[in-house]
């Protein structure tokens, strides 16, 4: 700090030809005779006061996770593709051929200026601004791949944006949120961390059906079909308790009582369900599993997990905890156990302990070694 | 679908590349928070405030060749700042707060205080508004955000010096508008 040298009277208005002094202060910057001197004006106290209040107000919750879930399908081309293509910052040499030159490409997509500098900002999150970034590949068949790449995106969004579009009662959860859904019939369905649910009210009497995307628990009660359609299949039920996760192009239904049926995107394969079995769909493809690897039991405190791959493990970590995991080579290692959902430092104990890996908590993150 | 792979590698990060996927989402990261609040300094609703945060990181990753890693505070909270410009006229600034009573200690030591300090609260809520907007992104990024001025200077482009001065007189200020709401 540059000037400790003011041995100037204050006044009482704390001016004193000291024009930093208070943020000294706050710092912890001020000698013992500047302090003594600050303690006898007649406005510490107010300051005391004042700043004891304000310790107390918080800026609203903001959650990092969610913000990047948002954000980062917006990226999603570019960031397959240009991130190994992208020359370093440090050698802008070449001009034309190799040094992404996203604004003139914005030119030829007339949708894509919303991003241009000085336009609005883009308001609703399209795939158009996945142009932009796939226009530094100003090569032909990187191209092509990347058109063919935006079509799926493009069908992929609208899929999704499709699923609730219709839907007049939806639930989310954020990180670290569980939910419990009381449907028109009764039936209840319980919501992990970052998921959403939806059904329209109104159709309810034509049919039990819900939207889901993430985790949830249902217990439905009997009577007509009632139906959980996600993006990677559905599952229909008559009246039963079956948990469903439902994430990236994963799905997972395991049916705790009664029987249940579950149907791949396309429709063309289905499986029924006993009590304590299981069946994933990766990627359209199924997989039935006799024997309930787990009863769930995320809805009681604890994240449950046989045989599971570490990186899933970590994931739902991020959800439940609203935190971001960086791990450095996991590799393909599989993780058996359960971490409580409400304490993080013991979560991570629980997991990094028996893999014996190097885990710290620091703020909003976990760094694994 | 690449965004239900929420999961940081950090294999590269020798070579600090704001191109490079999990550098530039740990930027994300370590920057979102403080950018959509010091738009919320600024005087943009929350909604709003996460929006243009959004965009600047949007920008970000469409710039991310010419902008070094070292520059990329600066230039988030310059970039975001000119998005809130460019929105609109914004007359009203309306910051509201998150409470909650300070220390339990205190309400031990003295059961009003809790009702005083909520009565302070709302009165600071309003002298914070009221504060010019210099002063109050300051005053704010250090004491809501936790920034040493050091790290202030670097993200507004400041010096140090400017940073301590904000700080003095909004203190001075705020002691001032409280006195007379």
């Amino acid at each position: 700090m540059e000037n400790n040298d003011h041995d100037d009277i204050l006044l009482p208005d704390g001016s004193s030809g000291d024009d930093t002094l208070l943020a000294r202060w706050l710092a912890g910057d001020l000698s013992p005779e500047d302090l003594e001197a600050l303690r006898n004006l007649e406005e510490y106290p107010d300051y005391v006061e004042m700043l004891h209040a304000l310790e107390g107000m918080e800026m609203e919750e903001f959650s990092p996770t969610l913000a990047w879930q948002k954000l980062s399908p917006q990226l999603a081309v570019g960031s397959q593709q240009s991130a190994a293509d992208m020359p370093a910052p440090s050698q802008p040499t070449e001009d034309i051929e190799e040094t992404p030159a996203p604004l003139p490409e914005a030119a030829q997509q007339p949708e894509a200026k919303i991003v241009e500098i000085g336009a609005k900002q883009a308001t609703s999150p399209s795939p158009v601004i996945v142009n932009l970034k796939s226009s530094i590949l100003n090569r032909k068949y990187l191209a092509i791949a990347a058109t063919v790449l935006l079509g799926v995106v493009g069908i992929w969004w609208f899929a999704s944006r499709d699923q609730f579009s219709y839907t007049d009662t939806d639930y989310v959860t954020k990180a670290g949120e569980q939910k419990e859904v009381k449907l028109p019939d009764g039936s209840v369905a319980t919501l992990n961390a970052m998921s959403k649910l939806g059904f329209t009210a109104n159709d309810w009497k034509d049919g039990r059906s819900v939207v889901l995307e993430g985790e949830a628990y249902f217990k439905a009660k009997k009577g007509k079909t009632f139906s959980v359609r996600t993006e990677q299949g559905t599952v229909e039920v008559v009246g039963t308790v079956f948990n469903v996760f439902a994430r990236g192009n994963e799905l997972e239904v395991k049916c705790a009582e009664g029987k249940v049926q579950v149907i791949n995107p396309d429709e063309t394969e289905r499986v029924l369900l006993k009590k304590g079995e299981q069946v994933s769909i990766m990627g359209g493809k199924m997989q039935k599993r006799q024997g309930l690897a787990f009863y769930p039991n995320w809805f009681k405190g604890e994240s449950t997990f046989r045989s599971a791959p570490l990186e899933k493990v970590f994931e739902e970590m991020e959800r439940q905890f609203g935190v971001v995991v960086l791990a450095d080579s996991i590799g393909e290692r599989t993780f058996s156990g359960k971490f409580v959902n409400k304490d993080l430092e013991k979560a991570v104990k629980m997991v990094c302990n028996p893999m014996k890996l190097n885990c710290e908590v620091r703020g909003d993150t976990v760094w694994v070694k | 679908m690449n965004s239900s792979l929420t999961f940081a590698r950090m294999e590269s990060l020798p070579h600090k590349n704001v191109c490079h996927e999990p550098t530039y989402r740990e930027l994300f990261y370590a920057h979102a928070r403080h950018v959509r609040n010091f738009l919320c300094y600024k005087g943009a609703a929350t909604t709003e405030a996460e929006d243009l945060m959004q965009e600047a990181f949007l920008r970000l990753w469409r710039d991310c060749a010419k902008v070094p890693v070292e520059k990329v505070k600066s230039y988030l909270f310059a970039v975001s700042g000119n998005l809130f410009l460019d929105e609109k006229k914004h007359e009203q600034v309306v910051l509201k707060f998150q409470r909650q009573a300070p220390s339990e200690e205190a309400t031990e030591e003295n059961p009003h205080f809790d009702l005083e300090t909520k009565e302070l609260q709302d009165r600071l809520e309003k002298a914070i508004a009221q504060l010019p907007e210099n002063q109050r992104i300051v005053f704010l990024m250090n004491r809501m955000d936790k920034l040493k001025y050091a790290e202030i200077a670097e993200r507004l482009d400041l010096s140090v010096k400017a940073v301590e001065k904000r700080m003095h007189l909004a203190l001075m200020e705020l002691r001032q508008i409280l006195k007379g709401i």
